[in-house]
């Protein structure tokens, strides 16, 4: 549908104001927008079903939050109602005072951080359902290469461990095994693991005859050590940098130069150290017109977000303590929260084509 | 292109060698079958070919081995990998990638071919395997001919001129195996690869042979000839040519067609009017298992529609069908694992949902279909204890068990180091050694060879003469005809057939034994049989 790296813009552009803001104007819209590129494109997708489960976990985290500030948090000007106090106290401190003076600004706080947190939830569960697992994995930089493949392996022993294990239950089961306590798992445990390891090897045995693990070529020493010392001139400058751009506010830009110089010099290397492994691609993702647009328009909002975050902080803000005050709102970032739409934009026109 | 001087192997933390100076040659284009009891070396010889042995496995390797020229032993698997393809027993544990084309490709991309060529050569083994359209699909939705098809697909790629294979039908139906097997033969005949195989089920491939090559184990001397040579030394052939030898043909037939011209010549009597042998004589038994209308759903697939079965003290009865018909349902229904969503199971007349899994299998013991899933303690012993600790019963008292399951001598061994014949008969024990009146067996001759499967027939046999009723879930025709009384087929979750063994195997034709096939006349099943008739 989509390459892999314009799902992850996509996801940038849709996580960084969801962890920005706390305006609960710009979170509905997140909200909205996520839920429409999960209803119109995300629902066909063969993990569909995983994301009602993000949603009510959302929806409970969010009706927890918006229910227990109230009762626990009695800061604010404008009363709602009171209702009976219990306090926890210990040593004549008070630790918990449950119930008492329920607040307007305590109810939005609890709102507020309710609806952030389901839309991260959201952000991710329409990720996971829209991305595709493995494109994701073999995404993975090449230096990496060997990570990746580990990890969809791992991926793909899971489904297999739970219905071994079933059959394990079944087969102990019927030889008069019961659970009675932590030592009855060894008739669980043992043909699991057993089991595992068997297959690990033949895999690994699969893998080996294959060619795996033969395609990295040898490095001198010479390059071995240029490579160390760049990470680590690369991490120290990304460190220092960060101190800078947080200590010094005068020379602010000094920081920020010298950090994005020790990233640069990072992605250097490890693409160097990447050019070691010899392997080849057999599936190259292709980049449709429909993907420029959609990154486009991600690169564009998170450059909104990005320049509100540096100089005007104010505007992504919501703060309803200690007088509630209804929150502001800006169209540019209200607009710039509607990227994660796009994606179905861009199908919509294809369809329009096709047609 | 093979070619093996002297090589003696010997695996880690042990003395006796695998292989004991073994020298052979195999030529390009052959087509060589390995056969051997479990535990003669057999995929120990295979794996030494692409450098597997000594560098994944340890353990000292002597003696000289070179493919194409080339020597495993200086450039390990993965040198080896675009000289000899290996395909291993489990279609599920050698897939790394989950979409077949993925699947396909890995191999070239470890190699770093370049894209064109990569995709070339995938169209090109999709057509050769004619597995195109399984391409976009899954492996894990993959049946297990398909699995294993896509396996050797995976291997292909890379075009080697050598195809191992270790058993690679030994987890499949008897279909699925087919599929395996036509595929090597075309491989062999239209591209002249040469292919390495050791396989059990010899009646299906046998006939495709160039050399055989028996390993007899114990350090003895291997026997490498033509097929017909070497099954007229050893005691491994299948019905066919057991008949074969007892009747002094020769040359020894590999094929049903080339049995038929020594059957034409062979003066058989003439059937007499009554001879219905499985008609039984003896008063109806007392019912022990009674199904009625069952049916029962995973999710929205239906796996039974409304079964009736009813079975009888010291019957035999064999469940067959294609995968998925249902088979192994059924038997959890039977010992309580499953709840019928409708109908009932009634095991001595009383309702299985009204019983404790704990009551039922008191008296129902069932054997699941991978004897590893029950297998846990370091030893025998321990695990027979086990099973009588966990139903409340004496320690010991298993000695003529063990004897009847020729595994006395492994009673303190560690059952995962044994074979998987041994280790289906160690499981075997662990269920029998509670004493159950009725064994369920789901696919007991998985990885058996014909000894292993005639020894189990006969105990089987045993315990129906000694009042126990046996249920086998089998794809194993001539374990069928040698044994069970009755045969149930399922079909989509139905019963198809129910019958005694000799109508319903002389019916049938995929269902017939090869000694049926061969005479094509309801008095034979089995050599027994015939040799019987003409009074041998």
């Amino acid at each position: 549908m989509y390459h892999t790296t314009t799902w992850l813009l996509w996801l940038l552009a849709a996580l960084l104001p969801a962890m920005l803001t706390k305006n609960p104007f710009y979170l509905i819209i997140l909200l909205l927008a996520v839920a429409v590129a999960y209803s119109t494109i995300g629902h066909s997708s063969p993990t569909a079903s995983s994301w009602s489960v993000f949603l009510k976990i959302g929806l409970v985290l969010a009706a927890l939050s918006a229910l227990l500030n109230p009762l626990t948090v009695h800061y604010g000007e404008t009363t709602l109602f009171t209702l009976p106090s219990a306090t926890l106290k210990a040593g004549g401190v008070v630790f918990l005072k449950l119930g008492g003076r329920i607040t307007l600004e305590a109810l939005s706080y609890g709102l507020t951080n309710g609806l952030s947190l389901m839309a991260i939830l959201l952000i991710f569960a329409t990720f996971n359902v829209l991305v595709n697992h493995h494109k994701l994995l073999r995404s993975i930089p090449t230096f990496m290469y060997q990570t990746g493949a580990v990890a969809s392996i791992a991926i793909a022993f899971v489904p297999q461990m739970a219905a071994n294990l079933q059959e394990i239950r079944e087969a102990q089961m019927i030889r008069g095994y019961r659970f009675r306590g932590i030592r009855d798992l060894l008739p669980l445990f043992m043909p699991l693991l057993a089991g595992s390891l068997e297959r690990a090897i033949q895999l690994a045995e699969s893998m080996e005859a294959r060619g795996f693990g033969g395609s990295i070529s040898q490095m001198d020493r010479r390059r071995e050590l240029i490579y160390k010392v760049s990470i680590a001139l690369a991490l120290l400058a990304l460190l220092i940098g960060a101190f800078w751009y947080g200590y010094f506010s005068a020379s602010r830009w000094m920081g920020g130069l010298l950090a994005v110089g020790g990233v640069l010099l990072l992605g250097w290397t490890l693409h160097a150290m990447g050019q070691r492994v010899e392997r080849s691609h057999y599936r190259r993702e292709l980049w449709r017109r429909r993907d420029t647009f959609v990154s486009a328009a991600s690169l564009l909002a998170l450059a909104v977000f990005v320049f509100f975050m540096l100089l005007d902080k104010k505007a992504l803000a919501f703060y309803p303590y200690p007088r509630f005050e209804l929150p502001t709102f800006n169209p540019i970032i209200g607009l710039a929260l509607l990227a994660p739409v796009t994606p179905v934009l861009g199908l919509f026109n294809r369809r329009q084509n096709c047609d | 292109m093979i070619s093996l001087r002297d090589v003696t192997y010997t695996y880690p933390n042990t003395e006796m060698p695998v292989l004991r100076d073994l020298s052979l040659e195999v030529e390009e284009g052959d087509f060589l079958l390995v056969i051997g009891a479990s535990g003669a070396g057999k995929s120990t010889l295979l794996r030494c070919l692409n450098g597997l042995i000594p560098h994944f496995y340890g353990g000292v390797l002597r003696g000289e081995i070179r493919v194409a020229g080339r020597d495993p032993v200086a450039e390990e698997p993965r040198g080896m990998s675009d000289l000899v393809g290996f395909v291993f027993q489990d279609p599920e544990a050698q897939f790394v990638v989950d979409l077949v084309e993925d699947e396909l490709a890995f191999a070239m991309e470890n190699h770093n071919l370049p894209q064109a060529l990569m995709r070339k050569r995938v169209e090109e083994v999709l057509d050769q395997l004619n597995i195109a359209s399984l391409r976009h699909r899954r492996v894990s939705t993959l049946s297990g001919g398909e699995k294993q098809r896509v396996a050797i697909g995976a291997v292909l790629t890379l075009q080697p001129k050598v195809l191992v294979l270790d058993e690679p039908t030994s987890q499949l139906d008897p279909q699925a195996a087919e599929e395996v097997l036509t595929t090597l033969q075309k491989l062999n005949s239209d591209l002249g690869l040469t292919i390495v195989l050791s396989e059990h089920r010899l009646e299906r491939v046998v006939q495709y042979v160039d050399q055989l090559l028996y390993m007899p184990g114990g350090g003895q001397s291997p026997l490498i000839s033509p097929p017909s040579e070497v099954l007229d030394q050893v005691d491994l052939g299948p019905p066919l040519v057991t008949l074969a030898k007892e009747l002094g043909w020769n040359p020894l037939p590999l094929t049903i067609k080339e049995g038929q011209r020594f059957t034409r010549r062979l003066q058989l009597p003439s059937p007499a009017p009554s001879a219905d042998r499985t008609e039984p004589v003896s008063a109806k038994p007392q019912q022990v298992v009674h199904v009625s209308e069952l049916c029962f759903s995973y999710g929205q697939r239906e796996a039974l529609c409304g079964i009736n079965l009813a079975v009888g003290q010291g019957e035999f009865v064999a469940l067959m069908g294609r995968n998925g018909s249902g088979k192994t349902t059924l038997l959890k229904h039977i010992v309580g694992l499953l709840c019928p969503d409708r109908g009932r199971v009634e095991l001595w007349g009383e309702d299985t949902r009204r019983l404790e899994t704990e009551a039922i299998v008191q008296r129902v013991g069932y054997l699941p279909q991978n004897p590893n899933a029950l297998l846990f303690a370091d030893t025998l012993r321990d695990e027979l204890d086990f099973t009588r600790c966990s139903q409340g019963l004496p320690l010991g008292g298993y000695d003529e068990l063990l004897q009847a399951l020729g595994l006395e001598q492994h009673i303190n061994a560690y059952p995962r180091d044994l074979s998987v014949g041994e280790r289906q008969r160690m499981a075997l024990a662990a269920i029998l050694v509670a004493g159950p009146e009725v064994i369920l067996l789901d696919e007991p001759t998985r990885g058996l060879d014909y000894p292993q499967k005639r020894a189990l027939a006969e105990f089987l046999t045993e315990q129906c003469r000694q009042g126990k009723t046996v249920i086998m879930s089998t794809h194993d025709v001539e374990l069928v005809a040698r044994c069970a009384d009755r045969v149930v087929i399922l079909g989509e979750g139905q019963v198809v057939v129910d019958g005694p063994v000799r109508t319903v195997m002389t019916e049938s034709l995929v269902f017939s034994p090869q000694i049926n096939k061969l005479f094509r006349d309801d008095r034979f099943l089995t050599v027994k049989d015939v040799l019987e008739v003409i009074g041998r």
